[in-house]
């Protein structure tokens, strides 16, 4: 077990939130250290680092970055609290375990996929938007692949033109938001974007090949594909702000406070995680996170009146995408619901609430812990995701062990 | 109990409130069962589910293993949810002075008909390859068992249901008076007898019975099937279970059905909050990865605590409250509730209905320590 260094304010989660305040924290003197679990700092906007993004503004924060002292600690994950204000964290690439004090605290640990169940979405060939974005930058070859993508969000048309650039097919993006509200997001994919459109069902012929039923603008259609990627917006990775005893509401975003406070003394939240969406907003948020938490007022003031500007605008651009009821319905009694625990629908359906067929079905208790059917079922029923158990991700029972030999 | 239609209000739908359910139901009786929550809920959701035959003392050993034969004559029975495995246990002995203490253990368990077999070193690793080199041997008990509790619990209540036993949850229990039993929401509910079966919260409605809570820490794994084949248990766990030490830990790894490994044990008084403890933790799971090495790399995806129902003197209360003329205790299981809730059902019910029992009563009659208390007083 290696020392556990203090830094007057702690990152968790190196994307454009966390990158924006640990500079305005160090920029504003403060010893700063940022933990993310990947390789590389970026986050998912820029996966793989700011230095291969040609952008201003990737660009300026790498410029920013690299001005002041900061210490990065990639792959390593941050699992739980080990005392009030230390952190317990796991290398992702080894064995190795360490902890880290802060004075202040700075969550970013941004959003994951949010997928709804539909027939047949367990299959393979059928991943998330944002993942398939992912696995192709980090190598998966799909020039000349047919693909569907579908779901909600101003993420599938950016996903949509980046896997054309790569040289997909894409045969169409299917949204399910009414034109009236996203219409100009249309433009910029062309003529494969199509508004009131969802998938209902998908099923496997065996070779490679899927039958993507869908519904478009009230009538059925059947489109045959080689990936479908479906992903119905975002949903907070907001376990870690639990754990510490942070406020968070039911649909998992952060509550904050003007200057990004959660209700933990010392504890500040920025970006997808707090529920404003986009890099702009998650850049604005992690200024004021980075000023207040170093105490810098000055450099606070201007910064709280642009970061309202750009949440205004985000927060109208994704009020678009509220989901339609018929999503909600498309799931059967044998579609599975839990993916590591292999529990369906059907047997769901008997309990009231959320702990009671937790217990009973073992629904959310995989390695996973509830991460992909905990809001499925928020949405579906109702249920409150219930408090989160140690540790907040899978560690190795070694680092486990590690981690309390203090 | 001569009256064969006679009411019996259980509060608690834990292990022993659901096995008295469905006991009492399929003799005949009528049943009225209430709990705050919904079955298995309490402790019963928390613990381990290790169904042993245990000899801290003649008395534990002969409800255990009386209540072990029961699990085995219900297992035909149990859904697939249950998780009934006859898994079995092996008591490890890491040096000689324990394998003595196998030896003895094995006479102990021969003296009352219960199979075991003395492993040396290359049987145990036989068994379980995945230990430690260098350990001493063990005694296999091959009819111990492991199962899931809070779905046994739900499916003992389903049946006691289904025969026309009346369930009330999602109600407090505030407070019984004489044969009434009153519930927050106002309803009262008039029986024959009542059994308190609510766990730590026993107390509550009989005040003068002495449960703590006795915390215990837990881990589950990811899915290793065949990792381990049964539940591995220290020899020294009877001290960790039986001590009065303020926190004990033992190593104590059990297989479920999924393939999943959970690990335990600690025991600690005196600590009410639900918060796992990191330094109980890791010495826990230290004690683990020390007995199986290969487990150091494992997945562990969640940890957290329960709160054994620990009586005064490490035997449950089972029989007649000597202050409440209508009520009967059943609580006080501490580490064993899984084991013994069958056999508390049974000398509950041959007691209530005037017969004799399969094992002596006495021994477990709440009296034993609240006259003592009443003395005291
Ligand atoms: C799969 C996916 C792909 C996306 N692609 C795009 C895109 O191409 N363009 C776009 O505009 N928007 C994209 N988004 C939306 C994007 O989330 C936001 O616009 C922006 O990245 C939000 O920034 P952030 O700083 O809040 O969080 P993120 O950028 O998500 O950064 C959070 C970081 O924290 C890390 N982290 C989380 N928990 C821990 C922990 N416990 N310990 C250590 N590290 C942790 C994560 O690995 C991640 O690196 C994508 C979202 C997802 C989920
Ligand atoms: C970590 C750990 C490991 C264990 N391992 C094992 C093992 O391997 N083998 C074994 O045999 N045992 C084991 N046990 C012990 C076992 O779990 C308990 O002894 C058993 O569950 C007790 O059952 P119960 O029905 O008495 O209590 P509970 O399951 O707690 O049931 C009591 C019920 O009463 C209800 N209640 C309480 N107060 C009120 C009220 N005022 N009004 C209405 N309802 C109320 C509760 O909601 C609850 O459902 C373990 C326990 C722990 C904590």
């Amino acid at each position: 077990m290696s020392n556990d260094t203090r830094y007057e304010v702690v990152v968790v989660g190196a994307g454009p939130g966390g990158i924006a305040a640990a500079c305005c924290a160090a920029e504003s003197g403060k010893s700063v250290a940022v933990i993310d679990e990947n390789a590389v700092a970026g986050g998912q906007f820029w996966r793989g680092g700011l230095s291969q993004y040609g952008t201003r503004q990737a660009s300026q924060w790498l410029k920013r970055s690299q001005a002041v002292s900061i210490d990065w600690l990639e792959n390593a994950r941050v699992v739980a609290l080990r005392s009030p204000d230390t952190l317990a964290v796991c290398r992702t690439d080894s064995e190795d375990v360490r902890t880290v004090r802060f004075g202040r605290l700075i969550l970013a640990t941004g959003a994951r996929e949010l997928f709804l169940p539909f027939p047949g979405w367990t299959i393979p060939g059928v991943t998330g938007v944002g993942a398939l974005q992912a696995l192709t930058k980090s190598g998966l070859d799909i020039h000349g692949k047919r693909v569907v993508i579908a779901g909600s969000g101003p993420l599938l048309p950016v996903v949509a033109l980046n896997l054309k650039q790569y040289g997909a097919d894409v045969l169409l993006v299917a949204e399910q938001a009414p034109e009236d509200r996203v219409g100009r997001f249309a433009a910029s994919v062309g003529e494969q974007y199509s508004t009131d459109t969802w998938v209902e069902r998908v099923s496997s012929n065996g070779d490679g090949e899927l039958a993507v039923d869908i519904r478009q603008s009230g009538d059925s259609i059947r489109v045959q594909c080689e990936l479908l990627a479906c992903a119905y917006g975002l949903v907070p990775n907001s376990e870690l702000a639990s754990l510490i005893g942070c406020r968070v509401r039911p649909d998992a975003t952060i509550e904050v406070d003007a200057q990004q406070s959660t209700s933990s003394a010392g504890v500040y939240a920025v970006g997808e995680v707090t529920g404003v969406g986009g890099a702009n907003a998650a850049i604005m948020e992690g200024q004021v996170a980075g000023y207040a938490a170093s105490g810098n007022t000055e450099a606070l003031e201007p910064v709280l009146a642009q970061r309202d500007r750009v949440r205004e605008i985000t927060e109208r651009t994704y009020a678009a995408y509220a989901l339609r009821e018929e999503i909600f319905r498309l799931a059967e009694d044998d579609t599975i619901i839990c993916r590591c625990e292999d529990v369906a629908l059907g047997s769901l359906l008997s309990f009231a609430a959320g702990r009671t067929a937790k217990l009973q079905t073992r629904c959310g208790m995989g390695p996973c812990q509830g991460r992909i059917c905990g809001p499925i079922t928020t949405r579906l029923f109702g249920w409150s995701s219930g408090s989160v158990r140690l540790p907040g991700s899978p560690v190795s029972l070694g680092q486990l062990a590690a981690l309390g030999d203090r | 109990m001569s009256d064969t239609r006679a009411h019996i209000v259980i509060l608690g739908a834990g292990i022993v409130g659901s096995a008295c359910a469905d006991v009492f139901v399929s003799d005949g009786l009528r049943v009225t069962l209430i709990d705050r929550s919904f079955p298995g809920s309490g402790a019963t959701a928390e613990g381990m589910g290790h169904i042993v035959a245990m000899d801290g003392s003649p008395e534990e050993l002969a409800l255990s293993s009386y209540s072990r034969e029961l699990w085995h004559s219900l297992s035909g029975s149990l859904s697939s949810s249950c998780e009934y495995r006859r898994f079995g246990t092996i008591w490890i002995a890491a040096n000689d002075r324990h394998m003595s203490a196998v030896a003895a253990k094995h006479r102990v368990y021969d003296a009352i008909g219960i199979e075991s077999h003395i492993l040396d070193p290359a049987q145990l690793y036989r068994q379980e390859p995945n230990l430690r080199p260098g350990l001493a041997g063990g005694l296999l008990v091959p009819d111990d068992v492991v199962v899931y509790p809070p779905a046994v619990a739900r499916e003992l209540v389903d049946r006691a249901v289904a025969r026309g036993a009346a369930a009330i949850f999602g109600v407090d229990v505030v407070r019984v008076d004489g044969p009434t039993v009153y519930l927050a929401d106002r309803q009262e509910i008039t029986g024959d007898v009542i059994i308190n079966a609510l766990g730590i919260g026993a107390p509550r409605i009989s005040p003068h019975v002495p449960v703590r809570p006795r915390r215990g820490h837990l881990v589950i794994t990811e899915r290793v099937p065949a990792f381990v084949h049964h539940q591995l248990v220290e020899l020294g766990y009877l001290d960790s279970a039986h001590g009065t030490s303020p926190v004990s830990v033992a190593f104590n790894v059990q297989p479920r059905a999924t393939g999943q490994l959970l690990i335990g044990s600690s025991r600690e008084f005196d600590v009410e909050n639900s918060t796992v403890d990191w330094e109980i933790l890791s010495r826990m799971v230290r004690l683990a990865v020390d007995y199986l090495p290969n487990a150091r790399s494992l997945d562990a995806i969640r940890a957290w605590t329960g709160f054994r129902p620990a009586s005064a003197d490490g035997l449950p209360y089972i029989g007649p409250d000597p202050y409440n003329e209508n009520v009967w205790l059943a609580t006080g299981h501490e580490g064993l509730g899984i084991t013994t809730a069958l056999g508390t059902a049974h000398l509950l019910l041959d007691q209530l209905r005037g017969r004799s029992t399969a094992i002596p009563a006495e021994p477990y009659w709440p009296a034993r320590i609240l006259e003592e208390s009443r003395g005291e007083r």
